[in-house]
């Protein structure tokens, strides 16, 4: 869930980090670059990217994103037209577990993003679309989206690892 | 499709009435959804076991339910009931024929609500085709604003000019088709066009009429009074009781619409096909699974949501809330 509650400086902070890494553990799963797809995983990563920066999204909500991508992609296969379906269907989901409901980006703003690109025949989806292929990826899944990505393990890493004189660009890193 | 996928996705499908006895059973109603308390139907799983199901109404995954789901199958406890199934059921509800004033919140039905529908049966008789269909049909039941529906519309008629249309400024969800809908994406749309692509001459009477029936504003809608006295009802053929009068039916076998999009989709993924041979990459053993293009393989899948927990440990405590939440 979404860090507004900055779970690393709680008093239980090492009881959920050992149920983050347990859950983690259970969920495990290799990653085996078996998609048909690889090709557009690149891209649809970079657009993912970009989504992420222009509606200020979380990290958190990056990395789940991509981790549903993946996931699916490795072991099914989507329409070409509906690979950027899925991203924004990976997007949405992710932001719905882990975003306050005004981040939620509107399907209208997400299809303005989808680039023009040569060898899709991309049109703008609906929402009806955009439903559909969030079920069928919540389904794939069986609605586990509690996933612990890197971004919910970091904070809680860098608290150890770096200190008030560890700088970036001048800026200490753990502001 | 791959084999254990396509039975997961099945049994997701399973319609929660064929298992659950729940009707008459509702036991909380809350901002989300309906709650019922529910029993098995199926005779061999006597168990007596005592079910909560949750119903989620709406056109999208909320946010809230998205949440509830994926929370509530994480937690297993003795005090906490558990998350056993989620099903997912559908409505087919028609909304071809509904009025774009309806679908912007209008709350009377008016007899010109009535003639739109005329006028799109009566397009639809001249082209074969529904004019306004639109592929899936998920109207909310407290939503009627419906944005597939409209974006059809449009495109068919074009955006609604301010001065065609004065008072769409004051229907409920105006606010949500300013926000939703761009009138440049509609600029080359409109009925002529459409109607000459069916092969209907924008001189003809029938056209004539089509587009007194098939207007924006209610209030300039032609009346039935009106409608009746229309000259295309002057031409031959005449209006009769018996349509066809003994003769031979005159119609072209009717076809169903096939998405062209499909058509095209497939095209596009044997192209995908190739891309994928020509980049060299070690491909993976063959049991591949191909998700169907969600818009036609899905689309039983819609509004509502149920989920159904089951009351493990705490049956008698979680009925008695139940009973003193009636």
């Amino acid at each position: 869930m979404a860090m507004t509650v900055e779970w690393w400086k709680d008093k239980v902070a090492e009881d959920i980090y050992d149920t983050m890494r347990k859950k983690e553990q259970d969920n495990f799963t290799t990653y085996n670059c078996h998609s048909t797809q690889l090709w557009a995983r690149r891209q649809l990563v970079d657009w993912i990217s970009v989504i992420v920066e222009n509606f200020n999204l979380d990290m958190t909500s990056h990395h789940l994103a991509v981790y549903l991508l993946d996931f699916f992609m490795e072991k099914l296969e989507v329409d070409t037209n509906h690979l950027y379906l899925l991203a924004i269907a990976c997007i949405c989901l992710a932001v719905k577990y882990e975003e306050h409901c005004e981040k939620r980006p509107r399907l209208a703003s997400l299809n303005a993003f989808i680039p023009s690109h040569g060898l899709l025949d991309i049109r703008k989806y609906t929402a009806s679309e955009l439903r559909s292929m969030e079920l069928t990826v919540l389904s794939y899944f069986n609605w586990n989206l509690s996933i612990p990505t890197c971004a919910q393990f970091l904070p809680y890493y860098l608290l150890v690892a770096v200190d008030n004189l560890d700088l970036r660009n001048g800026i200490p890193i753990s502001s | 499709m791959d084999f254990e996928y396509k039975q997961k996705t099945n049994a997701e499908r399973a319609k929660v009435e064929d298992l659950f006895d729940y009707e008459g059973c509702k036991v909380g109603r809350g901002t989300y959804g309906h709650v019922y308390k529910g029993k098995r139907k199926n005779r061999l799983n006597t168990d007596g076991r005592e079910y909560a199901l949750k119903q989620i109404e709406g056109t999208g995954i909320s946010m809230s339910a998205c949440r509830e789901i994926a929370l509530l199958r994480e937690l297993k406890h003795p005090n906490v009931i558990s998350l056993q199934k989620v099903f997912l059921s559908h409505t087919d509800r028609k909304v071809w024929l509904l009025a774009p004033e309806l679908l912007l919140g209008a709350r009377h039905y008016t007899k010109a609500i009535d003639i739109w529908a005329i006028g799109c049966i009566f397009a639809e008789l001249l082209t074969y085709e529904p004019i306004f269909h639109c592929r899936q049909e998920d109207i909310k039941t407290s939503n009627p604003y419906h944005h597939d529906q409209l974006d059809r519309i449009f495109n068919v008629m074009g955006f609604p000019q301010d001065k065609d249309w004065e008072d769409i400024r004051k229907m409920p969800e105006h606010g949500t088709l300013t926000k939703d809908f761009k009138r440049s994406n509609y600029v080359n749309c409109n009925l002529v066009k459409y109607m000459e692509k069916h092969k209907v001459k924008p001189d003809s009477k029938q056209f004539h009429l089509l587009q007194k029936l098939l207007t924006m504003d209610p209030t300039k809608r032609i009346t039935s009074e009106l409608a009746m006295k229309d000259p295309y009802f002057l031409e031959d053929p005449l209006p009769s009781q018996d349509v066809f009068e003994g003769k031979n039916i005159p119609y072209p076998k009717r076809e169903f619409l096939t998405d062209d999009d499909d058509d095209k989709a497939d095209t596009g993924a044997s192209k995908a096909g190739g891309a994928d041979q020509s980049s060299g990459h070690n491909q993976p053993p063959a049991k591949r699974v191909r998700v169907m293009p969600p818009s036609t393989h899905i689309h039983n899948v819609q509004a509502q949501q149920q989920l159904q927990f089951s009351s493990s440990n705490i049956q008698t405590s979680t009925s008695s809330t139940y009973t003193s939440r009636f």
